[in-house]
């Protein structure tokens, strides 16, 4: 089970990163939203945490991204501008939901992404025994 | 506006007052008077009129020479000079003196009256605009703080975010660097010596300060949303707001602060409602709730109390809010300030001098006011007046029903 976190600021990067490795989250870490579309494509994380303002790609374009290369993935924006400013944008582009940085309690995000990962798996089952039925049906 | 009238004619001087006064330009408590000069300057300095009616020819000290002086002073009060048949010399070198009119003697009721109302009239509208300047840098000043604050809430959001992400980390961590040390401490040869001063200095106060960081980074973030705020003041748009509704939400989100304070609230019908918006109007209230309850700290337990009522004022035809508390008041150097933002008598980590700024902006966009006055018991009466929204209760007949 792994995760990919996305943010242009690398000590944001490396302390969440060191939060979800203590719970046993393995995370990717990319700096922009062209790494991030390079490491999603290999590594189909389940779980994407992403910024919103970044040099290049936005946050809410990089959803967009995201959910064509794997629309099962759940995305998660966070934000530093304290207002709702570009979220609106992030959420119809399939953002599940946000977070305003810096974050109340951290846990609660851990918490929020482990509960994802765990509603990301459960589809899977069900995507699987949907595809086992398909096939029966199909013999 | 107050006046002093010097004449040496003291019938002269008498009629002067009684027509001023007839013509209730002036209360009797701001008009004063003097028989020379000397005595008028005397009176000038101590009453500082803001309009001067002035005879020319006095003992001691003549009209001419006693403006000269005040004019050394003050430019502001007006003047206006009663002058005689042979004066024209004089009047003329008074000009320079910015003398507001010249009545001749012998003059009449109406011309007096006339010129005094017009000298008042001058004097009002400089008031008002003196008034809307300040209000114009004031919001000045409001406006570039809230730009600032939007242009670096995100370049410090995101530093603080990993300042205090870090030292929860830390927190989270101390439990295995508790066990670690215990560890050590067993297996260590000489552990019946008993503890190493710094590892019993880190077990003690380890967790401490890794919250004090994180209360740093909290308080940072506080700022920078209510700046925020500030800036975002004026995008939540004006809506009907039940008073009772509002003031309950604020009391629950307060409760927990308020736990020493004996709170006393009468509150408003159901019906009662003003002009606002809710989620603003809530913060406003929990401001002044929050700024009551830190002036009661110093009030011993049981002792401070918090009394909140709503009026309504028909003659303004407004609702007035009002929050009264027993605490240490406001020093009267320091009552016209509490509005400008930064302003805090709170410790530097209580407050960010922002809360009644802001309270202020809004209250005055939705057509309000806000203000304060001591109250009896030596604290202070916050009072916020917005306009009136209420349902009446009278049943009218909507004539334009089909």
């Amino acid at each position: 089970m792994s995760i990919l976190i996305v943010d242009d600021e690398k000590e944001i990067l490396e302390n969440l990163r060191r939060h979800f490795e203590l719970e046993g989250i393995k995370v990717h870490i990319a700096g922009n939203g062209d790494e991030a579309i390079r490491i999603q494509r290999e590594k189909l994380c389940p779980v994407v945490l992403t910024d919103i303002r970044m040099p290049g790609m936005s946050g809410s374009d990089l959803v967009l991204e995201i959910k064509k290369i794997h629309p099962t993935c759940i995305v998660f924006a966070m934000t530093g501008y304290g207002t709702l400013m570009g979220m609106v944008e992030c959420l119809g582009n399939g953002a599940a939901d946000y977070f305003f940085k810096p974050f109340e309690h951290t846990s609660e995000i851990v918490s929020q992404v482990k509960e994802a990962l765990l509603r990301n798996q459960r589809w899977m089952k069900e995507l699987k025994s949907l595809q086992i039925d398909k096939n029966q049906q199909n013999q | 506006m107050r006046v002093l009238i010097v004449d040496d004619e003291s019938e002269l001087r008498e009629l002067i007052v009684e027509y001023l006064l007839e013509e209730s330009l002036f209360d009797s408590n701001q008009v004063r008077t003097a028989a020379d000069g000397e005595e008028g300057f005397a009176i000038f300095q101590e009453f500082q009129p803001q309009l001067i009616v002035t005879d020319i020819l006095m003992p001691r000290m003549t009209g001419p020479e006693m403006i000269e002086k005040i004019r050394e002073w003050s430019s502001e009060p007006e003047i206006i000079v009663m002058t005689g048949h042979d004066d024209i010399d004089t009047v003329v070198s008074l000009f320079k003196y910015r003398v507001f009119e010249f009545i001749r003697k012998p003059f009449n009721y109406e011309e007096l009256t006339q010129v005094v109302k017009r000298c008042k009239k001058n004097f009002d509208l400089q008031q008002e605009n003196e008034l809307y300047k300040k209000q114009l840098i004031e919001a000045e000043k409001m406006s570039s703080i809230g730009l600032l604050a939007a242009g670096v809430a995100h370049e410090i959001n995101n530093p603080n975010t990993f300042v205090k992400g870090n030292f929860e980390l830390l927190i989270r961590l101390w439990p295995t660097i508790q066990k670690l040390i215990n560890d050590c401490r067993v297996t260590s040869p000489n552990g019946d010596q008993g503890p190493d001063s710094q590892v019993l200095f880190l077990s003690e106060n380890f967790e401490k300060i890794c919250k004090a960081g994180i209360n740093g980074a909290d308080r940072i973030s506080r700022i920078v949303s209510s700046l925020l705020n500030l800036s975002r003041s004026g995008s939540h748009t004006q809506e009907v707001v039940n008073i009772a509704n509002a003031l309950t939400e604020s009391i629950e989100l307060t409760r927990f602060k308020a736990k020493n304070v004996r709170l006393e609230v009468q509150f408003p019908e159901e019906r009662t409602s003003a002009q606002g918006n809710k989620q603003d109007l809530v913060q406003v209230f929990m401001n002044l709730i929050i700024n009551a309850v830190d002036a009661l700290e110093s009030v011993p337990n049981e002792g401070a109390h918090l009394k909140i009522w709503v009026e309504f004022d028909p003659m303004r035809n407004a609702q007035r809010i009002w929050f009264e508390d027993n605490g240490h008041g406001i020093p009267e150097n320091l009552r016209e300030r509490v509005f400008e933002p930064f302003f805090t008598t709170k410790e530097v980590s209580a407050g960010t001098g922002l809360g009644l700024s802001i309270a202020k902006s809004h209250i005055e966009k939705w057509g309000g006011r806000i203000g304060h006055q001591p109250s009896k018991n030596g604290g202070t009466g916050f009072w916020i007046e917005l306009p009136d929204a209420s349902e009446r209760k009278e049943v009218y007949v909507d004539t334009h029903r089909r």
